[in-house]
């Protein structure tokens, strides 16, 4: 062979060895990602997920000595396996989850430890085929930095493009095919050298078409085993920046999932939505603006718009991703009546507690619709501070509504947030009402003056009327009144409290 | 094909060199940022001597050296006692001393002391102060005033990383193994003992100001052992205590627990007594900024009576009246500002250089004060980083295995749900070495080296820092607090400078021997005091031109 012959082959492999970094790195990623998404708790399931696949790299490495001979067969073998190894990961243990009782941590780590081996064997096989022609510190030097370029190169595409435009199977699935292609392209620098190149070659144009096929079929796949995982069918499901919001629906039941948590089921959602918005809509004499805080379902609002006096909704919800939903899929559109849509309605999209503090916007009534205050984070709009800044928004007469987690599973949990707002000066009325699909549920109306119930709900209601609402005022021994601390950020205690109370719960 | 081939052949890939993975990749590149801090150039040119003649001269009737909080707390409550010939002089383009903060695209950040603890009502005027910032509402004597929620540490407030953990707490149960426990109990029983207890002389044995703390030798002989040989000798047989104990003394004195006097660990825990209506005892006041809103506070009223970038270069007595001459950094400049009184604000060892008629023991009480130099860099982080798993994101984030105390994290007390963009002040007291050795090895650093240790560091708990921080700006004290070493502060010539007598009164925290705000506020407000009482012997005409 000649010398720029030479030269050109040694690009050759160096821009393999970019491609298979990637392609490693991407592995890596996808399994780390999948296993965080599926089990939760990011930090472990990725140190873990790494840990043991640069583990196995070492392992690779290390038997990277007991290969001897026909180097270029091997490379171009290890490629094509990584190839359909590494690529059909993901879908592989997606369809594990669903299975129930199936041993999801073990076959993670196999095919974690697989790839991770294979991905070891093939960087010191690539210093052995160049190195004959190169002194070894430009060998190492070489290889490694390319080496990590690769890695970059998909570290900074992974959570940029790969991960939010193809998923994780896809993501698995394309780098699949970029190893093959490796593995065809090493055939044809090789051809001289390997011992039965058409073989070889059918076989690397087998694993494309797989990986291909994969390709095509991988959004039926994630959603026939998130069909499994919800045993329901999905009608949506996507990743915005905050959460996974899955819809889904069986018979004429449709349901909302936030990260795997429950958030309604349209079989009863009824009740808990004119709960929560009829006995203080009906209270108020006049309620022409109302504020809605969380509740990107549009459900509240939908209840809201059926006062005719109300003038103005305004709706501050986190996450686009749900009031876009909520806005658009035709199903879902149904269920909230188009309220998202209505011309009395605007949507804002940001933090609640930034936009109280920095709007002066007065309301007749505020809905406070927030999720459960599992966390610090959203523990903080249950405080004294959130709670005063809330009141400033309150018009003359106005009132805020409150959803206040389960009275009979967090007993001092509710109770603590009714103590909250009465250290603050609000007066309270709390209530609580049975939702099947979630248990019986709490509200705290808040008001400047003691609150009074409306004597009739004057608009068509399934389920709240004025003898309802009394009835629900009503609490029996086992949610009866504790004293409790207040709620404020310097201590959260409610976090603590609702951590202990639903902790053994959940 | 040579190396160079290769190179361009990768392309503008290659430029990225912030590469790293697995360990041996290139030298990363590290993020932005300034290399900052007090301007100790203008402070070397009082060792040189050589410096010019005044060209001006004018009269004030008290000339304040120094606007760190003992300045500041000097002038504030001359003006609130209805005094006002008074100027205040300080070298650093901005006043706050020790509290000064800096700020960057995400937050304001401290660039040093960040923090208050509540006061107790016997701390009046401290008491005063919070109550004109309209941060404590209600009676501010009483036992428990409420304060601005804004203000008050929100939870959680502190984190320890141990184990491979994050635990909440700095003393965490989910960490401390069992058999530690009853030595833990013992101690923190015998602190709130201490709390309580009171000499022969009927004064609180830990108390603020350090110098209205009982004189009764049981007490202060506490001064005469170091922390560690006190905690031995009593038996509180522990190592995390040990590691928390030693964390306390670097963290609050700037020095390893072995060499802070006994007496002055004991005061960190047993001196606090501050309660609030709305948040626990011994609760604290903090904001993104550190504690320059304090600082800014006390100058606000008297804001046209400081001067900015005045080098006090020469003090001497003239005819029975002191002056002190000030050199404009800016200009070059020199001026003698005549006074009836000087109130030296400022670093005492920096007395010897300037003093010109210094008497002997005051030469003497000078040498024994050593400070301990510090490093804080501020990491602005565009996004949250990943973190090992256990307790969320604290106020104060402390590594147990690091010569480093850990981080706060400045937007702390911003109430958002998002966790966004933020800055973490990373904090670290130099006690491998002597204080002098130390600071000159950090005065001989540079950023870029400064800043890889600290990505190392917090590289331990966030495996991604080094991707999210898009600006790291170091800040060097070379004295950053004086080191109340063992017998320092009741065995040694330190109380001289409280005697307060003569033309020239000192306010800093250095003479409490802790660098503590109550010590410098309250120095300020006690030669503010002394100063009224005076006030028939020194109500000249005030400012006005001889020269």
């Amino acid at each position: 062979m000649t010398r720029s012959a030479r030269g050109g082959q040694r690009v050759a492999l160096l821009v393999s060895v970019f491609v298979v970094a990637s392609c490693g790195l991407a592995y890596e990623l996808v399994a780390g990602a999948l296993s965080s998404y599926l089990l939760g708790d990011s930090v472990t399931q990725f140190s873990t997920v790494i840990g043991t696949y640069l583990f196995a790299m070492g392992i690779g490495s290390w038997a990277s000595k007991h290969v001897e001979s026909h180097l270029a067969d091997r490379f171009v073998g290890i490629e094509i396996a990584i190839g359909i190894l590494g690529g059909f990961t993901a879908p592989f243990l997606f369809w594990v989850f669903s299975q129930p009782g199936a041993p999801f941590h073990i076959c993670l780590y196999t095919c974690v430890m697989l790839v991770g081996f294979l991905v070891g064997l093939e960087i010191p096989l690539v210093m052995r085929l160049l190195e004959t022609e190169t002194s070894f510190k430009d060998l190492v030097s070489q290889v490694l930095s390319v080496d990590y370029l690769g890695s970059l190169a998909v570290s900074v595409l992974f959570p940029l493009v790969l991960a939010p435009r193809l998923g994780f199977v896809r993501t698995g699935l394309f780098f699949g095919i970029l190893n093959a292609c490796v593995a065809l392209w090493a055939i044809w620098i090789f051809r001289d050298r390997l011992a039965t190149p058409k073989f070889t070659t059918a076989q690397a144009f087998g694993a494309i078409a797989l990986l291909v096929g994969g390709m095509v079929l991988a959004g039926d796949w994630t959603n026939f085993v998130e069909g499994k995982f919800y045993d329901e069918e999905i009608i949506h499901s996507s990743q915005s920046p905050y959460q996974r919001v899955v819809v889904t629906r069986w018979r004429n039941d449709v349901r909302l999932y936030l990260n795997g948590n429950l958030q309604f089921s349209s079989r009863d959602e009824y009740r808990y939505h004119e709960a929560l918005v009829h006995p203080i809509l009906s209270s108020h004499p006049r309620p022409l603006r109302v504020l809605v805080l969380g509740g990107g379902d549009g459900l509240a609002v939908r209840e809201v718009l059926k006062y005719p006096g109300v003038r103005e909704v305004t709706l501050v919800d986190l996450d686009p991703t749900m009031t876009d939903l909520f806005r658009h899929h035709p199903l879902l559109t149904r269920l909230n009546q188009g309220s998202l849509s209505d011309k009395r309605v605007t949507v804002i999209n940001g933090d609640a507690f930034q936009w109280l503090e920095d709007h002066t916007d007065a309301f007749d009534v505020a809905i406070v619709d927030f999720p459960d205050p599992s966390n610090y984070a959203v523990g903080k709009l249950y405080t004294t501070t959130f709670y005063k800044i809330l009141e400033r928004h309150l018009a003359p007469g106005g009132m805020a509504v409150i959803q206040t987690t389960s009275p009979l599973l967090a007993r001092r949990s509710f109770w603590t947030v009714v103590n909250t707002l009465e250290s603050v000066g609000l007066r309270t009325a709390p209530y609580h009402v049975l939702v099947p699909s979630f248990g019986e549920w709490g509200f705290v109306i808040a008001t400047r003056t003691v609150w009074k119930a409306p004597d009739t709900i004057a608009l068509p209601t399934r389920f709240v009327t004025a003898s309802t609402i009394a009835t629900m005022r009503q609490f029996p021994p086992d949610m009866d009144r504790v004293a409790t601390e207040p709620n404020r950020l310097d201590n959260q205690i409610l976090v603590r409290t609702y951590e202990k109370e639903w902790g053994p719960i959940q | 094909m040579n190396r160079r081939q290769f190179l361009t052949g990768a392309g503008a890939a290659a430029v990225l060199a912030g590469c790293r993975w697995k360990g041996v990749a290139p030298k990363p590149e590290l993020p932005p940022g300034t290399l900052g801090g007090p301007d100790h150039q203008h402070g070397h040119l009082l060792r040189s001597g050589s410096l010019p003649e005044p060209s001006r001269e004018r009269r004030v009737g008290i000339a304040i050296v120094g606007a760190g909080i003992g300045g500041l707390a000097c002038a504030w409550r001359l003006q609130r006692n209805g005094v006002s010939n008074f100027e205040v002089f300080e070298l650093e383009k901005e006043v706050g001393g020790n509290s000064r903060a800096g700020e960057n695209r995400v937050s304001k950040h401290p660039l040093g002391a960040h923090y208050l603890p509540v006061p107790p009502p016997s701390l009046r005027p401290l008491r005063e102060l919070l109550a004109e910032l309209g941060v404590l509402t209600g009676d501010p004597y009483a036992e428990r005033p409420t304060y601005d929620e804004a203000y008050l540490c929100a939870a959680p407030q502190e984190r320890l990383f141990a184990g491979g953990k994050w635990h909440e707490g700095l003393l965490p149960e989910s960490w401390i193994p069992p058999s530690e426990r009853e030595p833990i109990a013992r101690f923190l029983r015998r602190m709130e003992c201490f709390k309580q207890a009171r000499g022969v002389d009927g004064k609180l044995a830990f108390t603020f100001p350090v110098r209205d703390s009982s004189q009764d030798p049981i007490w202060t002989d506490f001064d005469k052992m170091s922390f560690k040989e006190w905690m031995e000798r009593e038996g509180f047989q522990s190592p995390e205590l040990a590691a928390h104990l030693n964390y306390a003394c670097r963290d609050d004195f700037g020095t390893d627990f072995g060499l802070v006097s006994a007496w002055a660990g004991i005061h960190y825990f047993a001196a606090r007594r501050g309660k609030a209506a709305n948040g626990d005892d011994d609760h604290y006041l903090t904001r993104p900024e550190g504690n320059l809103w304090l600082a800014n506070g006390l100058a606000h009223p008297v804001r046209d009576r400081i001067s900015t970038q005045r080098l006090a270069v020469r003090m001497e007595t003239q005819n029975g009246a002191p002056f002190v001459d000030f050199l404009h950094v800016a200009t070059g400049e020199v001026e003698r500002i005549h006074a009836d009184l000087v109130v030296w604000a400022s670093p005492l060892f920096l007395l010897p250089f300037v003093w010109r008629d210094m008497p002997a023991p005051a030469i003497t009480a000078s040498k024994q004060f050593t400070h301990a130099p510090w490093v804080v860099a501020n990491l602005e982080l565009s996004r949250r980083p990943l973190d090992r798993p256990g307790a969320e994101m604290a106020w104060d984030n402390v590594i147990r295995e690091s010569g480093s105390l850990g981080y706060v994290v400045a937007t702390h007390q911003i109430p958002r749900v998002l966790e966004g963009p933020t800055t973490l002040t990373w904090y670290q007291p130099l006690t491998l070495d002597d204080p002098a050795s130390e600071r000159t090895r950090l005065l001989g650093r540079t950023r870029e080296s400064v800043a890889e240790e600290v990505l190392a560091d917090l590289e331990q708990v966030h495996p991604d820092i080094r991707a999210c921080c898009t600006r790291l700006d170091v800040w060097r004290w070379g004295h950053a607090m004086v080191r109340p070493t063992v017998g320092f502060l009741w065995h040694s010539d330190r109380r001289w400078f409280e005697q307060q007598t003569g033309q020239v009164l000192f306010a800093h925290s250095d003479l409490s021997g802790m660098s503590l705000f109550e010590e410098a506020f309250l120095h300020g407000v006690r030669a503010a005091d002394q100063i009224g009482t005076q006030k028939s012997t020194i109500d000249s005409p005030g400012t006005q031109g001889v020269g």
